[in-house]
């Protein structure tokens, strides 16, 4: 397993969409391997998308299990042509991401998804049920595979406590 | 000016960054006797920067109170100024605007605040927030913008990806989102 470099804005790459996955060859198993050392050798490090490696290719892995707050999670997952089936609700948190660093923004997401895919270790299909930060993370990682940063979907600066208020407010 | 009529002063402070720039500033006006409204604080790498919207108590005017800051600007380097603020300029402007998040990135090179903000400028788009960060080549500008009720958001859009092409960097446009919970 080696860890790869993280490619970082302004890489067109990072810009790319990447395509469907035809079949799960023994490099995608490498590849994704690659991708969970990487992630881990990130200290805060949730989730990581091929491209932010240099791979257009639809492959992200997550571990929402490595953050210091409890929450609800599945753990270690690797998905290959991950598709967000449904999804409802919206939450709003702050996210950063290894590709976009030192900048941290609020973003508005789904609270609750349905995302199906393959695990390319086991060739298996997988359904997944997801909720709250895993959610946002899955929705941010496979936001990846189309080209779309969260630089894309800031909601506000910095803070949403206080709203700009109009002058007369 | 009505006697019971509130009257506002902007009051700004740039200077070096270090402990008790805050508490220097708010000391003075504790003591004369204003209140704290509205204020936005922040430091730019070694520079720290603060707007403060002040309720001066009836007697200070904003003059007076500008001469209450000579000793700090004297003693502790601080660049302030003390602007009053007209009741008038206080009422201007309720919502005819709507709120939206424009985010641009890219490769940094020179003119990038300036073409965007000469586009909005030209249509009347008032910019409320910005932040720029530059990181190695990568440059990050996200603005918060109230556009004019009849701008339509679309040709506004149009407009911003012709130059984003031209720039080589990514924009996007979105209304600002405040879901209430």
């Amino acid at each position: 397993m080696a860890i790869l470099p993280v490619r970082t804005i302004p890489d067109p790459l990072l810009k790319i969409p990447s395509p469907q996955l035809r079949n799960i060859t023994p490099e995608i198993v490498t590849l994704a391997a690659d991708m969970c050392a990487t992630m881990r050798h990130h200290p805060h490090c949730v989730g990581l998308a091929a491209p932010q490696v240099g791979k257009n290719v639809r492959l992200i892995v997550v571990d929402v299990s490595r953050y210091h707050k409890p929450h609800s999670n599945h753990g270690h997952i690797v998905l290959a042509n991950p598709r967000i089936i449904t999804s409802d609700g919206r939450r709003t948190g702050r996210e950063g991401c290894l590709s976009v660093p030192e900048f941290t923004g609020n973003v508005t997401r789904a609270e609750r998804i349905l995302v199906e895919g393959i695990d390319p270790r086991l060739a298996k299909d997988l359904h997944l049920e997801l909720d709250g930060f895993e959610a946002v993370v899955f929705q941010h990682e496979i936001d990846h595979l189309d080209g779309i940063l969260f630089l894309d979907r800031v909601s506000s600066i910095k803070t949403d406590i206080f709203r700009r208020k109009t002058a007369d407010s | 000016m009505k006697t019971n009529s509130k009257h506002f002063a902007a009051i700004s402070v740039m200077g070096k960054d270090r402990p008790g720039i805050v508490a220097s500033i708010t000391r003075v006006l504790f003591k004369a006797g204003c209140n704290i409204e509205d204020s936005s604080m922040t430091r730019l790498r070694s520079e720290f920067a603060m707007i403060v919207l002040a309720d001066l108590p009836p007697r200070l005017d904003s003059a007076a109170l500008q001469k209450l800051f000579v000793p700090l600007q004297e003693k502790e380097g601080l660049s302030i100024l003390v602007r009053g603020i007209t009741a008038t300029e206080e009422k201007r402007g309720k919502s005819a605007w709507k709120s939206h998040m424009l985010s641009v990135y890219g490769a940094d090179r020179p003119g990038i605040v300036y073409r965007i903000s000469r586009i909005l400028a030209a249509r009347r788009v008032n910019i409320t927030d910005v932040q720029t960060n530059k990181r190695g080549s990568a440059y990050v500008m996200l603005l918060e913008i109230e556009l004019p009720k009849k701008l339509p958001l679309k040709s506004l859009n149009a407009t911003l990806q012709k130059e984003a092409r031209a720039l080589h960097v990514n924009i996007g446009i979105r209304p600002v989102e405040s879901p209430q919970l």
